[in-house]
């Protein structure tokens, strides 16, 4: 998931709607994310490029929503909603993702597996 | 190595068992042959230390940089594994521009070239500073380097600003390509959150010129940005930005299981450990459920802890002391000078001409408190056009068009020093127009001027009367429509001809010879003044259409106040849009 500077980023990406479940007061995703602009990304465990500053889910918990909805562990998040998550600060992340008056996330995110898998459909055809 | 044993089993074992009977030619072979294994044995042999003592160092590197030690550390039988400490990385590449210098502004590069290393020596300190597992005097004396550091860095800076004060940036384009080369991520995204700034402003010529002044140096990110909601880029406008990459924190996890607490930032990267731990509490709770993670480092470390290195919030305070002195300041400048913080951080990466036009804008806002309440619009540097029309709408209640809508044509037409003539039209009974002309050549000199136009600071600024109110004389004499000071960076469009059209007006007070020795330090100043802002050309607002100040304090006093046929008036009556007969220039006000 490498993008080459000044080119329009690429990738195969799944949309997944995740819908947030009420947990007493909050509204709970069931998902970690990790990453941002503003972090450093050499200590990413995802990502393939150690240079992505790219939002990526560390953790997803069991039976929640992001995992039903078929988020996975080590998913690069690339859109929230039709927000950018390529090129934000870890706290923009968060406040796209949790906020209060939205039931429903979409997300439009991308991970390794995808790529092959489509190439791998591609090349059969 | 098997096989090599064999062999030497077999030579000692022929060794053995060779005697006095034994055929001596067999042996003679087999000793040389023994001797070549022996030789490439012990070749080998030695080349298998190198490599392990190769792999030992790579392996110890490898736990310093990843915290733990690798499992194919070569051990001997009885050597345990020895203790590694976790190492910072504070190494670093300076950019080839710093060290390289181009003969020209010489002086500049090198305070470029050393503010440069000083980022990455500043960067390394605080890198060090984070560094866990270190005992307790260490990181008192780490997090003390780093506040050092941070001192140079901003004297750096500081110095840089005036030396670009001074000189004027020439080249802002060539000097910071070069910078931007080097890591082009953070650059993104702090050039995108320049971008966004503009968005915000609406300004789309200056936006667009900004774009297109920036394509040069090869910014990746306006690619995207362009496409991204406005909400976002204001969004992150409003967080810090930094010239050197921003990695303030270790890599951070948050679970979005717990509502968005915002982080409150520290107000210092190397005290952000000491201070995270109030910040901290909202975090751990989050932190808590989530699975220990040894290679994440779950500190709340807040985002906007680079913000007293931005280089724009150097700039604010030499020009904030000039002010204080010169000027009686309204009550909203303390509304001022925090928008100013949180907006000129964001000017990080055009440093040069922004800190020029913040400069000239910041002696703007002191000088035309008038309409201070849009006080965010008015600091807004990257489009300061827009922001000072955007200033002049809070007037509504006075009918007269506000100076700075010309501003808003300049781009548009290169009509702004028309426009604040028109503006003076407008109010036509305006008096001492003729002096505050020089005002405006002066306010873009920079600092120095500033006190002279404290001096000057006439009549026509109904808007601006807690400044005047030490000059009873021309205040009083002005008639309620009255006009700002136009801003300076219009004043090098340095029409200061109203004198020209407003020669007899009866509410002028000041003597000519104060006029004339004004006009006289003007003229000097302005000479000065005719070569330098030529950074805000790039803008692509600003048209020089007269460098030479008319030596007004030969025209005639005598001159027909021109006619302005009004094209569009507001609800309030105000007049939008008018043509002047004179000049034959269509002038709107927005």
């Amino acid at each position: 998931m490498s993008f080459i500077p000044g080119q329009p980023v690429s990738a195969v990406v799944q949309r997944i709607e995740i819908h947030k479940l009420y947990e007493g007061d909050n509204l709970i995703l069931g998902f970690s994310i990790g990453g941002g602009i503003d972090q450093d990304p050499t200590q990413n465990p995802f990502s393939e490029d150690k240079t992505d500053k790219g939002i990526y889910v560390t953790r997803v918990s069991k039976g929640g929503p992001a995992e039903v909805a078929g988020l996975r562990l080590g998913d690069k998040i690339m859109q929230v909603n039709g927000w950018d998550m390529t090129m934000v600060t870890h706290d923009q992340a968060r406040k796209k993702l949790t906020k209060k008056n939205e039931d429903v996330v979409r997300l439009l995110v991308t991970r390794k597996s995808l790529e092959e898998t489509v190439r791998q459909s591609m090349m059969q055809h | 190595m098997d096989c090599k044993e064999e062999i030497s089993d077999s030579d000692s074992g022929i060794i053995l068992n060779s005697g006095p009977d034994s055929p001596t030619s067999p042996v003679k072979d087999l000793s040389t042959h023994t001797r070549a294994m022996r030789l490439k044995q012990k070749g080998l042999e030695d080349r298998l230390e190198l490599c392990v003592l190769e792999l030992k160092k790579l392996c110890i590197r490898e736990a310093e940089l990843t915290g733990k030690l690798p499992s194919d550390y070569p051990l001997l039988p009885d050597e345990k594994p020895p203790q590694v400490r976790r190492r910072i990385g504070t190494a670093f590449k300076l950019d080839e521009g710093f060290i390289s210098q181009d003969g020209e502004e010489s002086e500049l590069h090198a305070l470029e070239a050393d503010l440069a290393l000083q980022r990455q020596i500043y960067e390394a300190v605080r890198k060090l500073s984070l560094e866990e597992h270190i005992s307790k005097p260490v990181r008192k004396s780490r997090l003390q380097q780093c506040k050092h550091e941070e001192k140079k860095l901003k004297e750096l800076q500081d110095a840089i600003l005036k030396q670009r004060i001074n000189h004027g940036c020439l080249s802002p384009q060539t000097c910071y390509p070069s910078r931007q080369r080097d890591i082009c991520v953070s650059d993104d995204s702090s050039l995108s959150d320049a971008v966004a700034l503009d968005d915000d402003s609406d300004s789309a010529p200056f936006s667009a010129a900004v774009l297109g002044s920036s394509t040069d140096s090869g910014f990746q990110c306006l690619t995207l940005l362009p496409n991204k909601g406005p909400k976002q880029s204001s969004s992150s406008s409003s967080l810090d930005y930094d010239a050197s990459p921003i990695q303030n924190s270790p890599w951070k996890e948050s679970s979005l299981d717990q509502p968005y607490l915002k982080q409150k930032p520290s107000h210092s990267a190397c005290s952000s450990r000491s201070s995270s731990s109030p910040t901290s509490s909202p975090a751990d709770t989050r932190m808590a459920e989530l699975p220990p993670a040894p290679q994440f480092a779950f500190k709340s470390l807040p985002v906007r802890n680079n913000q007293p290195n931005s280089a724009p919030s150097t700039p604010e305070l030499p020009l904030r002391r000039q002010f204080s002195q010169s000027f009686r300041l309204p009550r909203s400048k303390p509304e001022l000078t925090k928008a100013s913080l949180d907006l000129g951080r964001g000017r990080t990466k055009l440093p040069r001409r922004r800190v020029t036009d913040f400069a000239l804008a910041y002696s703007v806002q002191r000088l035309y408190q008038c309409s201070s309440e849009d006080s965010s619009s008015e600091l807004s540097i990257s489009s300061y056009s827009s922001s000072s029309s955007r200033e002049t709408t809070t007037e509504a209640p006075k009918p007269c068009p506000p100076p700075y809508g010309y501003h808003r044509t300049a781009p548009n037409k290169g009509l702004g020093q028309l426009n604040t003539h028109s503006t003076l039209k407008n109010n036509n009974n305006n008096p001492s127009h003729l002096v505050p002309r020089p005002n405006q050549v002066k306010t873009s000199n920079g600092t120095p001027l500033q006190v002279n136009i404290g001096r000057l600071q006439l009549g026509p600024n109904s808007q601006s009367d807690p400044v005047h109110t030490d000059k009873p004389q021309q205040v009083q004499a002005t008639s309620p429509k009255r006009m700002l000071k136009p801003p300076p960076p219009y004043t090098k469009v340095a029409r200061t001809m109203s004198l020209r059209e407003y020669p007899n007006h009866p509410g002028r007070v000041l003597p000519r010879e104060v006029i004339s020795g004004e006009l006289k330090t003007w003229h000097q100043k302005n000479n000065i003044a005719i070569s330098k802002p030529r950074s805000l050309e790039r803008q692509g607002s600003i048209r020089i259409k007269r460098p030479e100040p008319p030596p007004y304090y030969h025209i005639p006093f005598h001159k027909q106040v021109s006619q302005k046929v009004i094209l569009q008036r507001a609800s309030d009556g105000t007049p939008l849009q008018w043509y002047e007969e004179e000049d034959s220039e269509i002038v709107s006000q927005v």
